[in-house]
């Protein structure tokens, strides 16, 4: 009775000084340093903003599949912020499942302009659609090639002076690979093993892959994407694909995407098997974490042709957003600028991953290993993948495409060709709404 | 005014079932009936295109080699998976001692959920370092590279799908048991030999369970999604990718639920059609009793 009675009288309190907002946060986050980053953010933040309380819900799941919030967003009981990859924004906005952010940031009196040079242009431009901001950028990750620098001794090859033309490149994969009684005991270099997908050797490679002026996807007429590949048809064929599949497989990997079992594999260049890949900034954690004591390596950009694009690099990452119907999408607006800003300078700290503010740099710089350096430099020139309402198809059709020219089943032109109608026409469908 | 009563005393026992019939079975069903005639998104409302996601499905590259796919893996796990299952059950269906163990260690595998299973056989059959390849070795025989070769990873994936076998070895084998005796006893007395009994006496008599089992087994097939997803996730190439599988991207990787619904009821003309010509054929070689 006593308690029921100060309940009572505390709630008044409340109800006299100002309304008390509760907002609820999903993200997938559950990896413990991260996680607890997150809810030190979310804690300072109810400092500043006693009258909103945040709910943080743990929504564990992958980067497209979001099943999950279209669901709950359909139904009427989605969250008022959400966590989520950023390369999908344009596509979470086109679809209707987003609540434009930027009209709220407006209303609270925040500076589209000037926010929009707070953040790196890669990652604030993937959170615009239809000349709006929809979501504000979290962190990111770029792209570079690690090297086995003891993999490098014992072949014969300089450790400090890594591949940077594909010639080179080529030379040093091959003094790399052993092979005994018909089976790969150590492969040199695997081009689309980890982060070596078709957007890295396309722009590696100089090519583009859509034009925004006349919203063309262009990568099939692009001579140097096809030749990109071409070079990896003529890669996949030199070393036998299916022999590199198997080689794989036994660390419990799988070209297709499929990590087999859906249990974490066994990093082959950790394991000092595969002596180079390309890969990202997280695998630097990794190392750290698994790798051998004395695992020696090396990062250098990635190897292109003359023609093509020296230190070429894209990123990724998440942002956050606010999904349709939330409830208190005003105060969400409030807690997504307080994240992406200074709730992003401490989480870069506290996790080491890449921010997407300017200002989170240095911070970060500090804490890390040097190695963090060459990737933070390579941020304001990454490229970003399609800002497109079909960026997961997109980027399904070139995965198949990179497939079917590295199995031998189709041409380079042919399966570019094939995947770039395709998308094209749904591509088309959105944007004569 | 009692039987009145009983009635709706009885309908409200079974309205909890009817009511999860209506909202969990028979309402989806209707509604991607619908969706299969629209652009869906989920969230945004359903327009109407007509046969548009239908025509689409003929001129879509990856639509057709998923058909292909699972056209290869309803040839192959169907007849497969019923000479697996005869022949386990004519093992089963003696009477010895412990036969009942078994049969219940041949049903076992069954039991384990299909996830742990996929992990397994992925092991097994890992070129390098499997059983299966690790066996033929100590035989002198180089292993083919089951699941890393798009050529044959369907082939692997029929062979591991067997592990069920003990399910429809188990129909097969009650059916073989209701074969009245008398009929062994006159085959043996007028010198048949084991396989004129097993041709002209068991498989007549088992053709019913055979036919439940076509029925049974071809709609799984067409249905075919755990095993190639969990273990491949439809590659290498695409080599692995059911019709299933391919649906399930298109709903809820790309959002495309008018499209995938068209996929749906795709699958189930196919399935009807398929069982049409069982029932049609039936008469000719099912023994109805």
């Amino acid at each position: 009775m006593k308690r029921l009675f100060v309940a009572l009288l505390l709630s008044l309190a409340i109800c006299l000084l100002g309304e008390v907002v509760e907002i609820t946060f999903w993200h997938n986050m559950t990896n413990p340093v991260e996680r607890e980053s997150i809810a030190g953010a979310v804690a300072e933040f109810s400092k500043t903003h006693p009258n909103i309380k945040v709910n943080i819900v743990i929504v564990p799941g992958s980067e497209t599949e979001i099943t999950k919030l279209m669901t709950a967003v359909a139904g009427g009981t989605g969250p008022d912020v959400y966590y989520l990859d950023r390369f999908t924004v344009a596509q979470r906005a086109a679809y209707g499942v987003l609540e434009p952010l930027e009209d709220y940031l407006v209303q609270l009196g925040y500076d589209a302009i000037k926010l929009k040079g707070e953040f790196f242009n890669f990652a604030i431009e993937e959170c615009q659609w239809n000349n709006k901001i929809w979501a504000l950028p979290w962190d990111t990750d770029n792209r570079a090639l690690y090297y086995n620098k003891k993999l490098f001794k014992e072949a014969g090859l300089d450790p400090d002076k890594p591949p940077v033309t594909l010639k080179e490149l080529e030379t040093y994969a091959e003094k790399l690979t052993k092979k005994t009684a018909g089976r790969y005991t150590q492969v040199g270099f695997i081009p689309w093993a980890f982060q070596g997908w078709h957007y890295t050797w396309g722009w590696a490679f100089g090519g583009n892959f859509y034009d925004t002026q006349s919203q063309k996807l262009i990568f099939a007429d692009d001579p140097r994407i096809v030749k990109a590949f071409e070079w990896l048809g003529e890669w996949a064929k030199k070393y036998n694909i299916k022999e590199l599949e198997a080689f794989v497989s036994s660390f419990g990997m799988s070209f297709s995407g499929a990590s087999i079992g859906g249990a974490e594999p066994i990093n082959p260049f950790l394991a000092g098997k595969l002596a180079m890949v390309v890969d990202g900034n997280w695998l630097l954690a990794q190392i750290k974490q698994l790798a051998p004591k004395d695992f020696e390596f090396g990062i250098a950009p990635i190897p292109a042709p003359e023609y093509g694009e020296k230190n070429s690099t894209w990123a990724g990452g998440w942002s956050l957003v606010i999904p349709k119907g939330a409830k208190h999408p005003k105060e969400a607006a409030e807690f997504i600028y307080y994240m992406a800003t200074k709730g992003q300078i401490k989480y870069a700290a506290d996790t080491q991953h890449l921010p997407t503010l300017r200002e989170a740099v240095p911070g970060l710089l500090k804490v890390s290993p040097p190695e963090q350096k060459i990737f933070a430099d390579l941020l304001p020139t990454a490229h970003v993948r399609p800002v497109i309402p079909v960026g997961a198809l997109l980027w399904d059709e070139l995965t198949n495409a990179m497939q079917a020219v590295i199995y031998g089943e189709k041409s380079a032109t042919e399966a570019l060709k094939t995947a770039q109608e395709k998308v094209q026409k749904e591509l088309d469908k959105w944007l004569t709404k | 005014m009692k039987k009145h009563k009983q009635f709706f005393t009885a309908m409200f026992f079974v309205l909890p079932g009817i009511i999860g019939l209506l909202v969990f079975r028979i309402y989806p069903i209707l509604a991607s009936f619908f969706f299969s005639f629209t652009e869906y998104h989920i969230t945004l409302p359903p327009k109407w295109v007509g046969l548009e996601n239908f025509k689409e499905l003929f001129h879509d590259p990856l639509f057709i080699k998923s058909l292909q796919n699972t056209f290869v893996y309803f040839i192959g796990l169907v007849p497969v998976g019923l000479v697996v299952g005869i022949l386990l059950a004519l093992l089963l269906v003696k009477d010895f001692k412990g036969v009942s163990f078994f049969r219940a260690v041949m049903y076992m595998p069954s039991v384990v959920p299909i996830y742990a299973f996929a992990v397994v056989a992925l092991n097994f059959f890992n070129p390098y370092l499997g059983l299966v390849n690790g066996f033929l070795a100590k035989l002198g025989v180089p292993g083919p590279l089951w699941t890393a070769d798009d050529k044959l990873v369907k082939l692997t994936i029929i062979l591991i799908a067997q592990w069920g076998a003990g399910q429809q070895a188990m129909i097969l084998m009650a059916a073989m048991k209701d074969i009245p005796k008398e009929f062994y006893e006159s085959a043996l007395i007028d010198g048949a030999n084991k396989w004129q009994i097993f041709k002209k006496i068991t498989l007549p008599l088992i053709t019913p369970a055979i036919l439940y089992y076509f029925i049974t087994s071809s709609i799984l097939a067409l249905q075919f999604f755990e095993l190639p997803q969990i273990m491949f996730g439809g590659g290498p190439n695409n080599a692995s990718l059911s019709i299933a599988i391919y649906l399930y991207r298109h709903a809820f990787r790309y959002g495309n639920m008018g499209y995938a619904s068209a996929m749906a009821w795709f699958i189930f003309l196919i399935s009807l059609g398929v069982c049409i010509l069982y029932f049609r054929t039936s008469k000719k070689w099912v023994f109805y009793s």
